[in-house]
């Protein structure tokens, strides 16, 4: 399974949970994930798998395997 | 649709009071002066820069203090509620200003004021009692050396009108810490710069204020469905709810994504007990309540309790957010929210700026760990990194300026040279100013912010790059309205980056000047800015676009501008501190991010070229200011 963390005001999105599994299945890549949680992509502010930023380009086609582990955080804002 | 005549949801007058010579007076504003400045940081730098000689000791008695709203302030709009205070800065020599929320702002304005001009000094300590047209400077040895909240109500009590509103310093004011604050209400600071010292040196502790007028809005109905509208809707919107719901905390979860969190004064952006400041815990370990501004359904301000006896704080002071849980906290090496609330409670009661305050004692505890100061120095304290007992001694040692918190109450940059021995390289500020707590390294932009603004290192002067690097964002559509046309990277150093950051920082200083908070409009609040436009008009009437309201915000930039050259900064002033010319050391991106010093450079030249400014002095040409019609300021 891959495991999907969300952080700050990301987890609303999945009913509060910090944490959701998805079947390699059905998520390959990250956008698959964003699509399947229906997160808002301009929400989005850092993605890391196993630890390591995606590339910042945005496009979100940075690939993504079974027992990966993504962590989506929302955009730093300031104040 | 009102069709009244005269200056509508703004007054034209201005009320000063002359401290030395007790006298009280009200002049009348130009027609079409508001219009053109606007109000708040404006209206004020204008009078500054007008009635003060360069190079006066900003403790003296020929500095001014300026209490000024902008056009919308108090009127029944959302987020706008905020007004400015502008002065020489006793921490950076240059200009000193700051905005605020809250009650005061608008309560100035009920009672038929845009701005209050404070000179000279009282002789003993005194408050000034303003309710409508009656203005008293009323004797304060009853309240001089009390925290806010006694004083507060203590005065509320003496003028027998519990709903007056009060803009007050603590005593750490009084004892002039270089970057002791004014609040209002308990809950709400013109936080930097150390405003509140200067309004110490004053003598003067508090002002208080009753108004009983009605603000006139042009299209009162326009308006009243405006207000209806996102009070029913900016939950809706992301950053609407995150405010509601976290206020500013989540941002601790987001930076911690970037390994971006200061953490024992930046030496790295890791901090292991990150997890123990998130949102969710604030939430279920201390939050009680949420409160907000005048006329404002966003109510992003926390109220707390603490449950640990040994911690226990007065909930009226309301809760630290994300500047001062990432200045207490990680930055100081701790991951206990009692103790971050109670160094919140003390910095509020004293009227000590947090980030200044927790970036000071960081700088010190820094500097002890180092050897470089010892127990002989600090008079017995042991500055340990996670210790929260020391955190809150050096907290009361610098607002009472007792032993080493004498020196600590100079704030960490003018320490630095007190103490030599090389303890320059651990301080990290920009104009003498300490840096709020987010890395320029992962948002570029904020690194222009920080080099630039005119106050020293400010977070608040543009949305941060995030709300830009997504063309189909809400943000970033919102963006282009302003004129935004391309997105920009968090970490690129480009054109784009410049110009995005030149327009919205014109934007931001809109906002300083007409009296509206950041978090209430995009792109980075949730009003769509088409809505925000509409609002403008319905209260003033003015028919403007966001073309003139633009300028107007280049109008301020250039004033700012032209007061901190007057006292001697040059281009060399806006650089950024060492440490974000070097690689983060920790985290996701180890050994990367140093922010390119030669290209940085050019970007700021940009910067300067894209305000017409020239790109060497990075002093606003002639034909600038002409264009601006500020040639009388040549
Ligand atoms: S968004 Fe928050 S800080 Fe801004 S005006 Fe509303 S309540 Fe005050």
């Amino acid at each position: 399974m891959i495991e999907i963390k969300l952080f700050g005001s990301l987890k609303k999105y999945v009913c509060g949970e910090k944490r959701v599994e998805l079947a390699p299945d059905d998520a390959k890549c990250v956008n698959d994930v964003l699509l399947i949680l229906q997160i808002t992509k301009g929400e989005v502010g850092q993605i890391l798998i196993n630890g390591t930023p995606v590339n910042s380009s945005r496009a979100f086609n940075d690939s993504i395997t079974n027992d990966d582990v993504v962590d989506l955080y929302p955009i730093s804002a300031g104040g | 649709m009102n069709v009244t005549h005269g200056p509508h949801g703004y007054l034209n007058r201005i009320l000063r009071v002359n401290l030395t010579e007790q006298t009280i007076k009200v002049e009348e504003l130009d027609k079409g002066f508001i219009r053109k400045y606007l109000g708040g940081r404006s209206l004020a730098l204008y009078y500054l820069l007008k009635e003060t000689k360069p190079n006066i000791d900003p403790f003296s008695e020929a500095n001014l203090l300026i209490f000024a709203t902008g056009a919308l302030t108090g009127n029944a709009g959302p987020a706008i509620p905020r007004y400015t205070v502008v002065t020489k800065s006793p921490l950076t020599g240059g200009l000193g200003a700051s905005e605020a929320g809250g009650f005061w702002g608008p309560e100035l304005k009920f009672a038929g004021y845009d701005a209050l001009i404070i000179e000279g000094v009282a002789k003993r300590p005194v408050y000034i009692w303003i309710k409508d047209d009656s203005v008293e400077i009323k004797d304060a040895e009853n309240v001089w050396g009390l925290g806010s909240c006694e004083a507060q109500e203590k005065i509320k009590d003496e003028v027998g009108d519990k709903r007056a509103r009060v803009a007050i310093i603590g005593p750490g004011g009084e004892k002039l810490v270089r970057f002791a604050n004014i609040g209002n209400e308990l809950g709400h600071y013109n936080g930097r710069n150390g405003l509140g010292a200067v309004m110490g040196s004053k003598n003067l502790k508090a002002i208080a204020v009753r108004g009983s007028k009605k603000l006139k809005a042009f299209d009162e109905p326009k308006l009243k469905e405006i207000a209806k509208e996102f009070a029913k809707t900016f939950k809706e919107n992301n950053l609407g709810y995150t405010l509601f719901e976290y206020g500013t905390t989540a941002t601790v979860e987001a930076l911690t994504g970037f390994g971006a969190l200061p953490t024992n004064n930046w030496e790295t952006g890791v901090f292991e007990g990150a997890e123990n400041l998130f949102a969710d815990v604030y939430n279920e370990k201390l939050l009680t309540g949420r409160k907000g501004c005048y006329a404002c359904p966003v109510r992003c301000k926390r109220v707390v309790t603490v449950k640990d006896e040994k911690y226990k704080v007065n909930s009226k002071y309301g809760g630290p957010e994300y500047e001062t849980i990432g200045a207490m906290g990680p930055n100081m090496g701790i991951d206990d929210l009692n103790i971050i609330a109670k160094a919140n409670e003390l910095a509020n009661h004293y009227g000590l700026d947090t980030i200044s305050l927790g970036m000071t004692i960081s700088f010190a505890t820094k500097c002890f760990e180092e050897g470089l100061i010892s127990v002989e120095d600090t008079g017995g304290l042991e500055l340990k990194f996670g210790d929260g007992d020391a955190l809150l001694a050096a907290i009361e040692l610098i607002a009472k300026r007792e032993g080493f918190g004498d020196i600590m109450a100079e704030g960490s940059h003018i320490m630095a040279k007190r103490l030599g021995k090389g303890t320059e390289k651990y301080t990290i500020t920009v104009k003498g100013q300490e840096a709020p707590m987010h890395d320029p390294r992962t948002k570029v932009g904020v690194g222009l912010a920080y080099a630039t603004t005119d106050i020293g290192t400010d977070h608040m002067v543009a949305p941060h790059d995030g709300f830009l690097t997504d063309a189909e964002s809400w943000s970033f559509k919102n963006a282009e309205k302003l004129g935004v046309t391309d997105p920009s990277g968090l970490f690129d150093l480009t054109e784009t980056k410049v110009k995005n950051f030149a327009i919205l920082n014109r934007y931001y200083r809109m906002f300083d000047t007409i009296g509206c908070c950041c978090f209430g409009f995009a792109p980075r609040g949730p009003m769509e800015v088409d809505t925000f436009l509409e609002m403008i008009n319905a209260i003033t009437g003015w028919e403007t676009d966001f073309d003139e309201l633009l300028k107007a915000g280049e109008r301020s930039l250039v004033l700012s501008r032209i007061y901190n050259y007057r006292e001697g900064f040059t281009a060399a002033d806006d650089n950024l501190p060492q440490i974000f010319y070097k690689d983060m050391t920790d985290g996701p991106y180890k050994g990367k991010l140093a922010i390119d010093k030669d290209k940085f450079r050019e970007l700021i030249r940009s910067f300067y070229e894209n305000l017409n400014w020239d790109k060497d002095t990075g002093y606003p040409k002639k034909e600038a200011l002409e264009s601006l019609g500020l040639g009388e300021f040549a």
